[in-house]
């Protein structure tokens, strides 16, 4: 561990960087150890599908991937600034430029109709009003909604919820979107329609997409596999 | 500002739940202001009762009258600076259509001395000269006067109740007492006008109703006593009290209400409290989702707090807003003339105080952010790590 920076040969676009992370939740009884010594490099454009049996610590792996939860060993470093280092404030700052986050479901602030939650990142990054208006309506385009921006999250199916989802999370032009189970609570047709959608922005935007699933289909999808399952990689 | 749009759509969300929280408080705020409008007008009025000054009257009932002389004596006794007398004079101003229905207060006093009494009077001191020399002169009251539309020279035709008979009277002068009290309500003429009218067989001839004197500030209250002991052996006693032991009197009663009043008052406020923080609580947990999402977005945790407060206090100040109009409706232009019109010597005036509202709009704001603390905490403190293992 003392000799592997020598080894790793930085390359000026990557995004997150893990290093030997490990985590153990650990409660009076017995240690619990999810994550053992993973280690990848997220680069921009990628599109990687993290996959393993529920349990597996795929969750767990986003979570610290952008420093909601910390490692218990390891290092995750975003644009080459350890996230240890990094200030709480920092930290945000960072989320709010850089990330695009879809949960499984619940994407959706239901006050706000679909226009208003797609231009929230925007607002967030005091982007003028008059690039709003066009950007969110070219991202909805993207994902097929451009008709719906004037509906309540409540009037639209399970799959356009996540297309609306996903329009937010890349309406300001993140560095990396990530997703966990994305398509966990829909069905076939939707759940192919979402996984091109989102083939389609990483090959025509090259937006770096981070999906975790445990649909085998969905994996045909990304252009490399982190599999938990075998424990570490 | 992304933040108020959120905290707006999220109040126009569920427009009856807000409505209903906006109601309540508003009427909160109503009771409120109410309680403090009635203490408020209680105090003014104690504050504007002297207690130098001594009122006299036939020990019998206030009905019955006290002979003439009686102010004389009572102006020689040892510590009474000065005192005057007067006779209640029921009459309504007949010449004007538009005043016909409203009650003037009609006194014939001893217009050589009253003002010397009533020292905390502003008036023109040439009008008062002439009010003294002008037998049927009158001297009125600068609101009264601008509520009757009256004007110094006029004539004012009054018809006389307990004295029968058509009273042409003449405006002379106008007064405005310092204190917003009963005294600064009155159509003043002279008894030694109205005595001069009656009859020699008249019983009312030389008598008079009360007696109210100045006396020495110090020992007010055995003056008191020397006044209703100089005419214990007569054949009329008297009752005598200064003017704020007689206020303190007769609502000796309502004081006693005004403290449950006080005391349901901030039940009232409390209650409101808990359920606001209650209905806020509810909605964290609805919302557990959507603040994690926001998280994801670059909230921090001081966004999402002031996301719940911000609501609760955006709420608080509406109601504060609405509840101060209904209150300004119901107290000032409904209950309080009412009041006014029929307890006018105790409530002169019955006005929502702008300082008690302001009051009321801060303590609103105070109690339903501070009970509010604790969701508002709770829902910055969503973590997503556990939201991530929910849906599964
Ligand atoms: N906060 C936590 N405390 C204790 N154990 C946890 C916590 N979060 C996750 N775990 C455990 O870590 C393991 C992996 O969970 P998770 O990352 O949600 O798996 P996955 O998403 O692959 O289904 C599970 O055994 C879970 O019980
Ligand atoms: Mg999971």
């Amino acid at each position: 561990m003392t000799n592997n920076t020598a080894l790793v040969t930085e390359k000026t676009n990557t995004i997150i960087k893990l290093e030997n992370v490990s985590k153990v939740f650990s409660n009076k009884q017995e240690e619990n150890r999810v994550l053992q010594n993973i280690s990848f490099d997220i680069c921009e454009g990628d599109f990687i599908a993290i996959v393993g049996p529920s349990g597996s610590g795929k969750s767990t792996l986003l979570n610290i991937l952008v420093g909601f939860d910390t490692p218990t060993f390891g290092e995750v470093t975003l644009h080459n600034k350890k996230i240890s280092d990094l200030k709480s404030k920092q930290l945000t700052n960072w989320r709010k430029e850089n990330l695009g986050f879809v949960f499984q479901s619940h994407n959706l602030i239901p006050v706000l109709s679909v226009y208003q939650n797609v231009e929230l990142p925007l607002l967030l990054n005091n982007v003028p009003k008059s690039e709003r208006f066009t950007t969110v309506l070219n991202t909805l385009e993207v994902v097929g909604l451009k008709e719906k921006f004037f509906n309540r999250p409540a009037q639209l199916s399970g799959g356009e919820e996540q297309r609306v989802a996903i329009a937010r999370a890349m309406v300001h032009n993140p560095s990396i979107i990530i997703m966990d189970e994305p398509t966990g609570s829909l069905d076939r047709k939707n759940a192919n329609h979402i996984l091109n959608t989102l083939k389609i922005i990483n090959q025509k935007y090259n937006t770096t997409i981070v999906m975790v699933t445990h649909d085998v289909k969905a994996t045909e999808y990304a252009k490399s596999v982190i599999d938990l399952d075998k424990g570490s990689c | 500002m992304e933040k108020l749009t959120l905290i707006l759509e999220y109040i126009k969300y569920k427009k009856l739940r807000s409505i209903s929280i906006i109601t309540a408080i508003s009427f909160v705020i109503l009771c409120f202001l109410l309680l403090q409008t009635i203490s408020h007008a209680w105090e003014l009025s104690l504050e504007n009762r002297r207690d130098d000054r001594v009122a006299t009257w036939n020990k019998a009932t206030y009905a019955l009258t006290l002979p003439r002389e009686y102010a004389n004596e009572i102006n020689a006794l040892p510590g009474v600076q000065k005192a005057t007398f007067a006779n209640y004079f029921e009459g309504e101003d007949i010449g004007n259509l538009y005043n016909q229905n409203m009650l003037l207060n009609i006194f014939a006093v001893d217009s050589k001395t009253y003002f010397d009494v009533f020292p905390e009077t502003t008036l023109n001191p040439d009008e008062l000269a002439i009010w003294k020399q002008t037998p049927n002169g009158v001297m009125v009251a600068k609101r009264v006067a601008k509520a009757f539309n009256y004007r110094v020279g006029d004539i004012v035709t009054i018809k006389g109740k307990t004295f029968p008979g058509t009273w042409k009277l003449k405006i002379v002068g106008t007064y405005e007492s310092n204190f917003k009290t009963y005294a600064d309500s009155l159509f003043l003429f002279s008894w030694d006008y109205l005595n001069s009218s009656l009859q020699e067989s008249d019983p009312r001839k030389n008598e008079i109703s009360w007696v109210m004197s100045l006396v020495e500030n110090s020992n007010s209250l055995e003056i008191v006593q020397e006044i209703d002991n100089h005419f214990r052996n007569k054949s009329v006693l008297t009752q005598s009290m200064t003017e704020k032991n007689m206020l303190s009197m007769y609502m000796s009663g309502f004081i006693g209400i005004l403290d449950v009043i006080n005391i349901i008052g901030v039940f009232l406020m409390l209650i409101i409290g808990v359920l606001l923080a209650n209905s806020m609580s509810l909605k964290v947990r609805e919302r557990k989702f959507e603040f994690g999402v926001l998280k994801t977005m670059g909230f921090t945790k001081q966004d999402i707090c002031s996301l719940v407060l911000g609501e609760v206090v955006l709420l608080s100040i509406l109601a504060s807003v609405l509840g101060y109009f209904i209150s300004i409706f119901f107290i000032d232009f409904t209950l309080g003339p009412m009041i006014v019109k029929n307890m006018g010597n105790v409530f002169p005036i019955f006005e929502v105080p702008l300082s008690s509202a302001v009051i009321a709009a801060s303590t609103v704001l105070i109690l339903t952010t501070s009970f509010t603390l604790i969701p508002a905490y709770r829902a910055s403190q969503v973590n997503i790590t556990n939201l991530l293992k929910a849906v599964e």
